[in-house]
């Protein structure tokens, strides 16, 4: 009988199954029960009744999110700085990667590799508190230079003035992430054959030549990859970094949906607006990736899957 | 090879641009740590581009004599390293047992975890989840629910897949059992593997300070990035310092910038003194996870 050999191959794999199941227990109650919980976005919930024995509330949930007063400007911060991140802070490890890939000074590159490198392994909780202590109004060292150079008569506010808080989000996400992201390019371009490079070389090739014909074909893929993941996560800008940043003063400017979910869904007890808005980026997310996957594929480059 | 001028001039360009990156990235700390130092009480921070105007420890000592602080740094550390290892262990034993083709059911495990790649629940439900669970505000609601990772898991079955089979086929004919195999001869092999996850899972749960601000309102508990992080945060944390300084230091208390600074200091010393000597490791991890597997 053959479940009877299926049951005995899998008895022989009992130790390996030890090891397995319970992790994939974990995955199924910490992930996938969450993922069924989504159902209170359509329900009445209330602790005491749970989330079965609550009423039906259809969409309600997501009409009120959708028409809500500060939907607007949820959506507009979250998609301009998601895309402000995605033009500035994208490709600032690609050329980051590509201006260390030309130095030839051994030390000097595992130099400038080590420093960039630091700032990924710090918390967001300091990199806001360095930057704000930095572009404090009470004598940090930027307005302190900026009044000695006379480009500016008063101190500025920065960290509670509206108006520079995409700036802000926009550059601390790249002094944060930029050389710990260039180490997968540099992996990608040291990759490259090099002899590529001599016969090109050889050709009468020259540094633009070779970069446009060789560089950026050979770390594509590696590009495109990113470029998906990146995608999906148009709608999760970083909730470390706006929650700290977003100071009453400036909350018009860095109010996203994820610190909205945290703020107004679990803060203020709004269970079920929170899960709809909370699904509604889930679900915006995962077509995002799997649009820009076939799209990638369209163009010929290898996709996620 | 010879150089064109052009090429010259690249190169300097290049590393005067690199240059410039690098001092960019060290300033900000070298200037928020000169301010840790800096005595405010005696003058401003106007004194201070490289070095602090009036040195002191003082700053220093009122962090370590602030109850809430020292607490905080207790739980990060016990949640540090007991999260990580466990994380390790866990991640490990299931990306192992995935990395056997053999296993019957593997295709479903891997697509179960990979689809929590790209589709969650949302934080509501979770929360709601952790509430049933009874594991809000608990010490670990900091350690259960991050143990186990899709990308963890997924990079090091890569890694294990890439093993010669020799030596566990050998060690089976002795009859040992995947997970003596594992724990003898897997676990050592993979030193380079094992130390990197180690350090990523380590970053992580000592810089979260999500879980503690979301999941834990019993002051004694929360680590010590939530408590930086409300100090931070609120204009009023003056207050919140001096509730737990002991009296010595209520009178000369000095300004809660400079302690704020202090604490940043504490707290990132730590983390940056480790990372240069696995800074070798952790680049060839990055690279493992580059290769899809």
């Amino acid at each position: 009988m053959i479940s009877k050999r299926l049951f005995h191959r899998m008895l022989a794999q009992k130790y390996l199954y030890l090891m397995v199941v319970p992790c994939m227990i974990w995955f199924i109650v910490f992930n996938y029960i969450p993922m069924a919980g989504i159902i209170i976005a359509f329900k009445k919930y209330t602790f005491a009744k749970g989330i079965f024995g609550s009423p039906w509330a259809g969409l309600q949930y997501f009409e009120q999110f959708v028409t809500g007063y500060h939907f607007k400007i949820i959506l507009i911060n979250t998609l301009a700085i998601s895309f402000l991140k995605l033009i500035f802070a994208f490709p600032a490890p690609i050329a980051l990667a590509l201006l260390l890939n030309e130095v030839k000074l051994k030390l000097f590159k595992r130099s400038v590799q080590t420093l960039s490198y630091m700032p990924h392994f710090i918390s967001w909780v300091i990199v806001i508190g360095i930057w704000g202590r930095m572009l404090s109004v009470d004598e940090g060292i930027v307005n302190t230079v900026l009044i000695k150079l006379g480009i500016a008569d008063e101190p500025i506010n920065f960290m509670l003035t509206s108006q520079y808080m995409w700036s802000i989000a926009t550059l601390s996400e790249i002094w944060k992430t930029v050389g710990f992201s260039s180490i997968i390019y540099l992996a990608a371009l040291s990759a490259i054959n090099t002899e590529l490079y001599e016969a090109a070389g050889i050709d009468g090739a020259g540094r633009f030549r070779k970069l446009f014909h060789i560089t950026l074909p050979g770390i594509r893929p590696t590009i495109a990859i990113l470029f998906i993941l990146a995608i999906g996560g148009i709608f999760s800008s970083n909730f470390d970094q706006l929650y700290i940043m977003g100071l009453p003063p400036v909350l018009d400017k860095t109010e996203v949906i994820d610190t909205y979910i945290y703020r107004y869904g679990l803060q203020h007890l709004q269970y079920n607006i929170g899960a709809a808005a909370g699904l509604l980026r889930s679900f915006v997310a995962l077509i995002l990736v799997l649009l820009t996957n076939k799209i990638v594929k369209m163009l010929g480059e290898d996709g996620l899957y | 090879m010879k150089q064109t001028f052009g090429e010259k001039v690249f190169d300097v360009c290049n590393i005067i641009m690199l240059s410039g990156l690098g001092f960019a990235t060290l300033y900000p700390l070298w200037y928020v740590a000169a301010i840790a130092f800096h005595d405010s009480t005696v003058s401003s921070y106007f004194d201070v581009y490289f070095w602090p105007g009036a040195f002191t420890l003082d700053n220093f000592r009122v962090v370590f004599v602030t109850d809430a602080l020292l607490k905080g740094f207790l739980i990060t550390v016990l949640r540090t390293v007991l999260g990580s290892l466990l994380s390790v262990l866990a991640c490990g034993l299931l990306a192992y047992g995935l990395s056997k083709k053999y296993l019957i059911g593997r295709t479903l495990f891997l697509n179960i975890i990979i689809l929590t790649m790209f589709f969650s629940g949302g934080l509501i439900p979770f929360y709601i989840l952790l509430k049933n669970l009874h594991l809000l505000n608990s010490f670990w609601v900091l350690i259960v629910p991050s143990l186990l990772s899709a990308w963890t898991v997924i990079l090091m079955k890569t890694y294990f897949s890439s093993l010669p089979d020799s030596v566990e086929e050998s060690a089976k004919i002795d009859g040992a059992n995947d997970l003596t195999i594992f724990f003898r001869i897997v676990v050592p092999m993979s030193m380079s593997l094992i130390a990197t996850m180690l350090l990523f899972s380590a970053v992580g749960h000592w810089n979260d300070w999500v879980s503690g601000e979301m999941f834990i309102m019993n002051p004694d508990l929360l680590p010590v990035q939530t408590i930086l992080m409300r100090m931070i945060t609120q204009t009023d944390a003056s207050s919140m310092v001096q509730q737990s300084m002991s009296m010595e230091f209520v009178n000369k208390s000095p300004a809660i910038e400079s302690i704020k600074m202090a604490s940043i200091v504490v707290t990132t010393v730590p983390i940056l003194l480790v990372y240069p000597f696995l800074q070798k490791y952790f680049v060839q991890g990055v690279m493992i996870g580059s290769v899809k597997g």
